[in-house]
C-alpha cells in the first residue's frame, strides 16, 4: 500500500471510529438525561466530520489546513462539557 | 410492548422508588398489615429470604419515605408501613392490587429496570469522573 | 496561532485523561480505565501533530499521528461497547 492510501485508509478509518464514538455517547445521554453527554456525542461528530473533511477533500497534508477549525471546536465542546458538568456538581 | 398493562403510574413508581426485586417484595408483604411493627425476622419469615437483605431492604423503603422506625423497647429494631404521603399510599395500594392481578409483568418491568440502573450507572461514573472537585454535599447525592 | 490549537487539544485530552484515571482509581469501572487510555492516544495523537508541524516541518508525521489516533479511537470503542451494553 502506498503510504498516500495508507494516509487516506486512516484518516477514513478515524472518521468511523469517531462517528461511532459520538452514537455511544449519545445513547448515554438517552438513558442518563446527562446533558454533558450531548457535549461528548457532538464533540466526536466534529472530530469525525473533521476526519472526513480530510479524507475527501484529499488534502496531502493535514497540518497545513482551515479544516482544524472543526478539531478547535471539538476539544472546545469537551472543555465546555467539564466545566458545565462542574458547575452542576 | 411488554408493559403496556401495567399503568403508567405503577410504571413510574417501579421505576423511581424502589431500587429491587426484594425491596418489592418487602414493600408488598409490610402494606399487607399497615399496623404491624415489624422485626426483620418477621418479614423474611413472609418473604422467605435471608435477615440481613430484609433489613436492608427495610431501611430502603424508609429512606424512600415508605416506611418508619417504631421505637420499640426490646432493642431491636422494628419497622412499619407508612408512606409518607397520602399520593404514596395511593400508588403503593395499586402497585399491591397488580402485583396480585398481574406479577409476571411486575417481574418483567422489574428486570428490565435492573439492567437499565446497571447499564447507566457505567455512563454515570463517566461521567462523575470529571467532577474535579465536590461541593459539600448536604445529604444530596 | 495554529499551534496553540494543538497545543489546547492536547492539554485537554490530558486532563481528561488524568480524570479519567483518577475515576477509575475511585470507582473500578473498566470503562473509566478505557476511555482514559483513549484520551491519553488523543493527547499523544495532538501533540504529534504539533511536533510535526513546528519542530520537523519536512517530515510528516502524518501516518504515526493516524496510527494513534486509531488507536485510541478503537480502545474507547472497545471500552464502550464491552463494559457498558
Amino acid at each position: 500500500m502506498s503510504s498516500d492510501a495508507l494516509v487516506f485508509f486512516l484518516r477514513g478509518a478515524l472518521a468511523l471510529g469517531a462517528a461511532v464514538a459520538g452514537l455511544v455517547f449519545f445513547r448515554f445521554w438517552k438513558r442518563t438525561r446527562d446533558r454533558f453527554f450531548v457535549f461528548f456525542a457532538l464533540a466526536f461528530w466534529l472530530l469525525s466530520i473533521n476526519w472526513l473533511a480530510l479524507g475527501l477533500l484529499a488534502f496531502p497534508t493535514e497540518t497545513r489546513h482551515q479544516v482544524f477549525v472543526l478539531r478547535l471546536v471539538a476539544f472546545v465542546l469537551i472543555i465546555v462539557a467539564v466545566v458545565d458538568k462542574n458547575r452542576r456538581a | 410492548m411488554s408493559h403496556q398493562v401495567l399503568p403508567g403510574e405503577i410504571q413510574e413508581f417501579l421505576r423511581t422508588t424502589i431500587q429491587s426485586l426484594e425491596q418489592l417484595e418487602v414493600l408488598i408483604a409490610i402494606q399487607r398489615q399497615p399496623k404491624k411493627a415489624w422485626t426483620p425476622e418477621d418479614v423474611a419469615a413472609v418473604v422467605g429470604l435471608p435477615v440481613g437483605i430484609m433489613e436492608e431492604s427495610l431501611d430502603g423503603l424508609i429512606a424512600a419515605g415508605l416506611a418508619r422506625h417504631l421505637s420499640s423497647a426490646s432493642g431491636s429494631p422494628t419497622y412499619c408501613y407508612e408512606p409518607r404521603t397520602p399520593s404514596m399510599g395511593r400508588a403503593v395500594a395499586g402497585l399491591a392490587r397488580a402485583y396480585a392481578s398481574n406479577r409476571l409483568d411486575i417481574m418483567r418491568l422489574m428486570s428490565t429496570l435492573a439492567i437499565e440502573r446497571v447499564r447507566s450507572e457505567a455512563a454515570n461514573l463517566f461521567a462523575d469522573a470529571f467532577i474535579i472537585q465536590r461541593k459539600k454535599e448536604p445529604g444530596d447525592g | 496561532m495554529v499551534e496553540l490549537v494543538y497545543l489546547l487539544c492536547a492539554l485537554t485530552s490530558t486532563g481528561c485523561a488524568l480524570l479519567l484515571l483518577r475515576g477509575y482509581f475511585r470507582a473500578r469501572s473498566r470503562l473509566l480505565l478505557w476511555s482514559s487510555l483513549c484520551f491519553m492516544g488523543l493527547s499523544a495523537n495532538n501533540i504529534l501533530l504539533f511536533v510535526d508541524m513546528l519542530l520537523v516541518p519536512n517530515l510528516s508525521l502524518e501516518i504515526p499521528r493516524g496510527i494513534v489516533g486509531l488507536g485510541a479511537l478503537l480502545v474507547l470503542l472497545f471500552g464502550l461497547i464491552w463494559e457498558s451494553t
